[in-house]
């Protein structure tokens, strides 16, 4: 409490005089200095507890006072100063300031809230929020000012951090969606930039990118015409969605298009694949449909190296052509053979070929989401391009996907086409 | 990004199967926790020999989790020994079906020689 109470009570004991007087000033200052230290002791606790700290000055005395709290803060050790030494331990940069809102709060008794950095003896710089203001006796005149400084340099560090995580975060996340950006490049590149296209048979390929994901899947599809005029498909997957898996399926997708063009059997053609992809240092795993389709004689003849099976539909059913498949590749360097399939497409039928992303859910049956495919499958109308849009669509309408997606159709038109094309014309150009 | 939806555990069995370490593994094999899982199996794999891995309280796998498999089998094989599987769920069964897995590592099912204590 400010001690010109304390000499009103003086001034009040000195009033009534006498013996009596003596003895009830010496109680009215004893029950003061009680109530003044206990009071005093409070508001120190209470400035330590909450971290600031009060001055005030006297103008009739032209005394400052700091608590002894801001002796704390500020790191010396005397109580009582003048306005000029209080101005000491302010950081160079900031003086300038402080002395200005002090200037006014002492000219003209205009308040102030700043922030400015203490010095303290030790060398240690806090960050400082401080406020001042005059204050009035009854009849408005101003006895003295007073003010608090709140030690916030804590406070300001954590901010700072804050500010420091949230750029890096923003620089980690810009970095990545610039590698997410080049990997999907990658990827389109990878993809055949138009599919072949036939007079007897329509081919429709969809990749469906996961757009929440950073990161990208090793699922690719691929169509090209062969020198003999028939038609090679691919549909694989390779395990992993980072920049590796990526790299992987560009070397694959582009080894079955060299051995398929040597030799274009999907036996070979995989069993070749799995040799190369066996001996590579790292163990990439890769699972894949691959197959050849004369567009005269309407026959697909096709191998799976451990890779989801595909669906026939004719008229208007669809079924799940399980039937025996090889080990998907990469596991073991030789000897695995992949057996070849064969089957004559009729006017109008078609087969689907697909990534596990489009049935793969941890919350879903696997087997009741196959189910699902082919039932979207075997309702699905048109020609190659609608039983796509119209198998992806019912498909992703059914909740959140986990992985990459990619469809193939290959579709036998309907009617018979009406010029019987020469071979030549599905030839590599 | 990588952050496991269910911790993985691997506790060791006691007793053997056909002579081979029975490890049981619980949560979901994928990309969050195939890293957990290999670091846990690894002490297990440098003596070669046979090693079961009791699947029956794996609820999920995709292909990095096949591939970790995979991976340990290799390990194993170069050592003379192998990778075996107990008690697959009906989805990783699948899994272990289409990829032709199944004819890589042995599986047994549920019951067939249990590897509990």
């Amino acid at each position: 409490m400010p001690r010109w109470r304390v000499a009103g009570g003086a001034l009040a004991g000195l009033l009534l005089g006498g013996a009596s007087a003596v003895a009830a000033w010496r109680w009215v200052r004893a029950v003061a200095e009680v109530a003044r230290d206990s009071a005093e002791q409070r508001l120190e606790d209470a400035q330590r507890l909450a971290g600031f700290a009060s001055w005030e000055y006297d103008l009739a005395t032209a005394t400052m006072r700091f608590s002894r709290q801001l002796s704390a803060i500020v790191g010396v050790d005397h109580v009582v100063g003048s306005f000029a030494a209080a101005g000491a331990h302010v950081h160079p940069d900031d003086i300038a300031r402080v002395r200005a809102a002090r200037d006014d709060l002492v000219a003209r008794h205009k308040p102030f809230t700043l922030e400015f950095r203490l010095v303290r003896r030790d060398g240690r710089v806090l960050d400082i929020l401080s406020s001042g203001e005059a204050v009035r006796d009854e009849s408005g005149r101003v006895v003295r000012l007073w003010g608090t400084i709140h030690d916030v340099t804590e406070q300001r560090a954590a901010e700072r951090a804050a500010r420091e995580a949230a750029r890096r975060a923003e620089q980690t996340r810009a970095e990545l969606e610039v590698e997410h950006q080049a990997l999907q490049m990658f990827q389109r590149a990878m993809l055949p930039a138009e599919l072949p296209r036939l007079g007897t048979v329509d081919v429709s390929a969809v990749y469906l990118p996961l757009a929440e994901r950073i990161d990208i899947g090793g699922d690719w599809y691929d169509a090209f015409g062969l020198p003999d005029g028939r038609l090679a498909l691919a549909v694989g997957d390779v395990t992993g969605h980072d920049l590796r898996a990526a790299t992987v399926m560009g070397q694959v997708r582009n080894a079955v298009r060299a051995y398929a063009t040597e030799h274009p059997d999907p036996g070979a053609v995989l069993a070749r694949v799995n040799t190369l992809l066996a001996r590579l240092p790292e163990l990439d795993l890769v699972t894949m449909l691959y197959g050849v389709y004369d567009p005269i004689g309407h026959e697909l003849v096709w191998s799976n190296a451990g890779h989801p099976p595909p669906l026939l539909r004719r008229g208007d059913t669809a079924t799940l052509l399980t039937l025996e498949g090889g080990l998907l590749l990469g596991v073991v360097p030789d000897g695995e053979s992949y057996p070849e399939h064969r089957l004559r497409l009729g006017p109008g039928d078609s087969v689907l070929w697909y990534t596990d992303g489009i049935v793969d859910h941890r919350s879903i049956d696997p087997a009741e989401a196959l189910e699902r495919l082919r039932r979207a499958y075997a309702r699905a109308p048109g020609g190659a391009a609608e039983l796509l849009g119209s198998v992806s669509t019912e498909m992703l309408a059914n909740g959140p996907r986990e992985d990459d997606v990619c469809l193939l159709v290959l579709r036998r038109a309907a009617e018979p086409a009406n010029v019987v094309r020469d071979r030549r014309e599905f030839a590599v150009s | 990004m990588a952050t496991p939806r269910t911790p993985l555990l691997v506790e060791q069995l006691t007793g053997e199967l056909n002579g081979g370490t029975v490890l049981r593994i619980h949560g979901e094999l994928d990309i969050s926790t195939a890293e957990q899982l290999r670091h846990a199996v690894a002490p297990h794999l440098a003596a070669g020999g046979r090693l079961v891995l009791d699947l029956s309280r794996v609820t999920f796998c995709d292909s990095t989790g096949l591939a970790v498999l995979v991976g340990f089998h290799k390990r194993l094989a170069a050592l003379g020994g192998g990778l075996e599987l107990y008690a697959p769920v009906q989805r990783v069964q699948h899994l272990l079906m289409i990829t032709g897995l199944n004819r890589v590592f042995p599986v047994h099912a549920a019951g067939e020689e249990s590897p509990t204590r």
